[in-house]
């Protein structure tokens, strides 16, 4: 657990019943979880300077912002892994999400011992297809 | 001569075959008919004397000649009629000016009957001909016809398969983000249950229970989207040059602990010059990993599971055979339609998928079956171009 401990995560997901499951699971980890369900705050969210996060977990398919436009926010932090957990994968969209930065690409249903796990290695930036 | 041309079929009492030309013992009855009637002719001829003018009468057993006979004995009763009607002309005591007019006369006939008789036998190939054309090109017509409709069935599948998947990938898909919550929180609930690392807790074994089986109706789900978003988002396939018996023996050796396990014992018929198919190994796998799971099924207390592979022409012949269950008309009919299933826990795709995946490599799947004795699904694929 403490790898986990006060590490901040940004969790973006329009699926309020997935949004609360993922924060309540990591939250158990000691992670400091910001859950947003609002695509379009995730700009604001990650251009405060206040707030500096670990990692941002999002959805791909979401009304207004896909998780494509959060990546592409999200690569301009270096340093800033970003897990991709989405209903709508797929082989090429996995390649695709990949190529743009994504950190990890996971399937909707996933446990929680497979989302902490995949935290795990984005906090320790060890690619997860090389673990 | 093919059997097709040698087969008769009756028409007016007399045996034709397909191409308009008698039978040897037709020719003959014909041919004596023919000629009785010439000598009947002649006969009466002689007895009506000369004021009967009966020449014209000879003109039927000519016809009938050339008709049922042929040129030849056509050529030969005409003659014949014009000698009978020349003796009754000569035996009556004929008293022409000139001695030649008789036989000028028989002369004319005959020469009249030749021509009657080229035509008549020229009229009669022409007849035969243009049915024969008729037949041939309604045949032609008729395959044709029924290809045009198989492709068009099999467009409509292809239609019908690419909705259906796209509908099934969409629920899928929509399933499966309240189906992460659901996992998540029964993590959750596992987590609270076990006191969340507290040593002091002590959930009930029923407890536990309920949260496995409730983690194992989740698994199923999952696997059932699974296979539903594998039919709806199948990628277009990646062939290359593939040996089948090499491909074939490798992945059997794959499947053979859940044969054993199954007590179904496999029989391998690879011939060894089958030339390569251009196949994308994967996918070909999964498609007949579906028809070998089935054919397993079908054999709830164990049997016989046969893999042969053989050219068939410009194809390979790929063939699962089973001594199972086999099928009803019914299941037979409906195989390839999707969700379609016999089994309690099918989600009946995987046919329509093995199906799929045939089409796409340009091939075609078919299934032979009898109930109580099993069932033989055979697969044909385009030979590699080299081959």
């Amino acid at each position: 657990m403490d790898e986990l401990q006060d590490k901040s995560v940004l969790v973006v997901d329009d699926d309020p019943g997935m949004l609360r499951a993922m924060t309540k699971v990591l939250a158990n980890e000691g992670m400091q979880v910001t859950g947003v369900s609002d695509p379009v705050a995730v700009a604001t969210k990650l251009a405060d300077s206040e707030k500096r996060f670990d990692l941002v977990i999002t959805d791909l398919r979401m009304p207004m912002f896909s998780g494509r436009g959060v990546l592409a926010l999200a690569s301009v932090l270096p340093e800033l892994p970003v897990i991709i957990i989405t209903a709508f994968g797929g082989p090429d969209v996995e390649a695709q999400t990949l190529r743009l930065g994504a950190f990890a690409f996971l399937e909707k249903p996933v446990s929680a011992g497979q989302l902490i796990d995949v935290v795990k290695r984005a906090l320790a930036r060890s690619p997860i297809r090389d673990a | 001569m093919c059997e097709s041309v040698c087969q008769s079929v009756l028409v007016t009492g007399f045996h034709v075959n397909v191409i308009g030309e008698r039978s040897v013992p037709s020719k003959v009855l014909a041919t004596l008919a023919a000629v009785a009637l010439a000598i009947v002719l002649g006969v009466v001829d002689y007895l009506t004397g000369r004021e009967w003018a009966i020449s014209a009468f000879y003109l039927l057993p000519t016809c009938i000649a050339g008709w049922m006979a042929g040129r030849s004995v056509g050529f030969a009763v005409g003659a014949l009629c014009a000698g009978l009607w020349f003796l009754s002309d000569m035996l009556n005591g004929a008293a022409y000016q000139l001695p030649l007019i008789p036989v000028w006369n028989a002369l004319m006939l005959f020469i009249f009957f030749f021509i009657v008789v080229w035509l008549l036998t020229a009229f009669r190939s022409s007849y035969y001909y243009l049915e024969q054309t008729v037949e041939r090109r309604t045949a032609a017509l008729k395959a044709e016809m029924e290809e045009r409709k198989r492709l068009e069935h099999a467009k409509l599948q292809a239609e019908r398969l690419a909705v259906v998947g796209s509908m099934a990938a969409q629920v899928a898909h929509e399933i499966r983000n309240p189906l992460g919550a659901i996992s998540l929180n029964l993590d959750l609930i596992g987590a609270e249950v076990n006191g969340n690392g507290n040593p002091y807790a002590h959930p009930s074994d029923e407890c536990h229970m309920l949260l496995r089986e409730m983690r194992l109706q989740v698994l199923r789900i999952h696997q059932v989207l699974q296979e539903y978003l594998r039919f709806g988002r199948m990628p277009k396939s990646e062939r290359a040059v593939l040996s089948l018996n090499d491909w074939l023996e490798e992945k059997l050796n794959f499947v053979q602990p859940l044969l054993d396990q199954n007590h179904v014992d496999l029989r391998r018929k690879l011939d060894p010059d089958l030339p390569p198919v251009q196949a994308d190994g994967d996918q070909l796998w999964e498609a007949l990993l579906n028809l070998i799971r089935n054919a397993v099924d079908a054999m709830p207390a164990g049997g016989n599971l046969t893999v042969s592979a053989k050219r068939n022409g410009a194809e390979a012949l790929v063939s699962i055979s089973d001594n199972g269950r086999g099928m009803t008309e019914e299941e037979a009919r409906n195989l390839f339609v999707p969700f379609f299933t016999t089994k309690g826990d099918g989600t009946g795709l995987g046919l329509a998928y093995a199906q799929q995946v045939i089409s796409e490599h340009g091939g075609r799947i078919d299934c032979s079956t009898a109930r109580g004795k099993g069932s033989t699904f055979s697969i044909q694929l385009p030979l590699a171009v080299s081959a």
